[in-house]
Formats: structure tokens, C-alpha cells, sequence
């Protein structure tokens, strides 16, 4: 069974972002070089990882979980004292088709939210995320 | 006896030892050099390791093993030079391998450190 756009999701919030146009989610792993002076070949270990995403969203000033999202990036946080990431949920499979899970739990740092108004087109809010710490879910 | 634990560094560095001369220079600016000894002491060995945290701790056993700068440490063939042709003309015999300074160990992440050895070869006075 091939899934499509239409079973993806992007969860935020009390009710999750209605209106999203697209999602990505990066896991990088790092390679640490640890060859030796004799060797020929070099040779590695798994570094950290690293986890990165972004989205676009329409703009609709309505819907509220939506709004809220963007709005993140202009709150100024103590993060000694404030939360100061979002929950954020990406789901491949919502459905819940078997023989898959597809739903990535992770809370994002909102590192870019940048945005461009065009004759004729649907306004859209693109988002970069960064993910802090372990990303919940498998493929 | 203190035997280096034998692992392969990442990075290794050899600097030759210097021979016991004097400069003596005259008022003129004219001067004489005159040598002390005929062999090099002094020279120097600079390696980098990146090991778990088992080796990383052999190392520092080492370091406690030999009291320190202390007591003559033995070193495997892997950790000095593999090359035949180069081991005789850089290593001379009659030096004996000692700890310059205390090791140090950088944490790269969970179960993985980075860890500067540096030794000198000792030219000790025959008993």
C-alpha cells in the first residue's frame, strides 16, 4: 500500500494545524572518523543525531492552533523557567493503516517562519523546525 | 614494568632530541660550540587516541601505574612507528619513554573520548 498526501498530518495544538500544504523531517546522524594512522580505509562510529523539519501552512487567521504556531517565534522565553519548545506531532499515516506506524512525537524549536504574498496564489507561512532531543516514533 | 595498552592513535607526532651542546660566544661575536654527549636525549612523542571509555581508562591506569613521570613506560609497536625503516632512525635505543606531562581526556560523546598522550624519551644516567 503506497500512502499519499492525504494521509499525512501535521498535529500542533489542542486541535492540530488544519491547513498544511506540505511537511518534511530530516534524521541526520553524524559519522565520527576514528582511522587509524596504519589504515587505509577510514572507518567510523555513529555520532549524535541530528533532527530537522519544516512545513508550509496556509495562512488562515481562523484557525487558532495554526496562528499559535507561527506566533511561537515572536515570544520571548526564560527557558530556565518556561517551556520553550513545541509538541509537535508528524504523522505519515493517520489512518492508521496496518503494518505501520508513521507518527513522529518530537518538540521543535520554531527556527525560521518566513512567508510571501503572490497575485493569484494561496498565501502560505513556510516553518523551520529544530528538533530538540529524542524524536518519539518509527517508520 | 608499565606497557603503553596497545591501540592505534589518530594522530602521532615525533620530535627528534636535541644533542647537550653550549654556545660559547666571545665579545667579537665570534664563537665556539662545544658538545657535551654523544647522543640526542629529549625527544618527544605527541599521540591522540579516540577510544571508549574501557582504553580511555587503561590510560590513566597507566599514568598512576608509573607514578607519573616517574618510572620508564614501554610502548607497543602499534602506538609508535610501524614503519621499519623509520622506527631505528626516529626511536634510538638508548632513550626510555616517560610521561612529559599528565594525559588528558575529551569527552566527544557517550562511551567515545578524545585522549592526548604526550611522552619524552629520557636519556637516564646508567647506574
Amino acid at each position: 500500500m503506497i500512502l499519499t498526501g492525504a494521509d499525512g498530518q501535521l498535529k500542533y495544538g489542542s486541535r492540530g494545524l488544519a491547513k498544511i500544504r506540505n511537511w518534511s523531517l530530516t534524521v541526520q546522524r553524524g559519522a565520527i572518523d576514528v582511522t587509524c594512522l596504519e589504515e587505509f580505509d577510514r572507518s567510523y562510529v555513529a555520532g549524535v543525531r541530528n533532527t530537522t523539519g519544516n512545513a508550509t501552512v496556509y495562512y488562515d487567521p481562523t484557525q487558532v492552533d495554526d496562528v499559535l504556531l507561527l506566533n511561537s517565534i515572536f515570544q520571548d522565553r526564560d527557558c530556565s523557567t518556561d517551556e520553550c519548545t513545541e509538541k509537535v506531532t508528524f504523522v505519515l499515516n493517520k489512518c492508521n493503516f496496518p503494518g505501520g506506524a508513521g507518527t513522529f512525537e518530537c518538540e521543535v524549536l520554531i527556527t525560521e517562519v518566513g512567508t510571501a504574498v503572490n497575485v493569484g496564489e494561496a498565501t502560505a507561512v513556510n516553518l523551520s523546525f529544530q528538533v530538540t532531543g529524542t524524536v518519539k516514533g518509527v517508520f | 614494568m608499565a606497557i603503553f595498552p596497545d591501540i592505534c592513535p589518530v594522530s602521532r607526532q615525533f620530535t627528534a632530541g636535541q644533542f647537550p651542546t653550549r654556545r660559547f660566544n666571545s665579545i667579537s661575536g665570534a664563537g665556539t660550540t662545544r658538545l657535551y654527549g654523544s647522543k640526542a636525549f629529549d625527544s618527544r612523542l605527541d599521540l591522540e587516541f579516540l577510544v571508549d571509555n574501557t582504553t580511555a581508562g587503561q590510560i590513566f591506569d597507566l599514568w598512576y601505574e608509573s607514578f607519573g613521570t616517574l618510572e620508564q613506560i614501554f610502548l607497543p609497536p602499534t602506538v609508535f612507528l610501524t614503519d621499519e625503516v623509520l622506527e631505528g632512525k626516529l626511536n634510538p635505543e638508548y632513550l626510555e619513554w616517560r610521561w612529559e606531562r599528565e594525559p588528558s581526556i575529551q569527552s566527544v560523546q557517550p562511551n567515545l573520548s578524545r585522549v592526548t598522550v604526550n611522552l619524552v624519551g629520557r636519556l637516564e644516567i646508567e647506574p
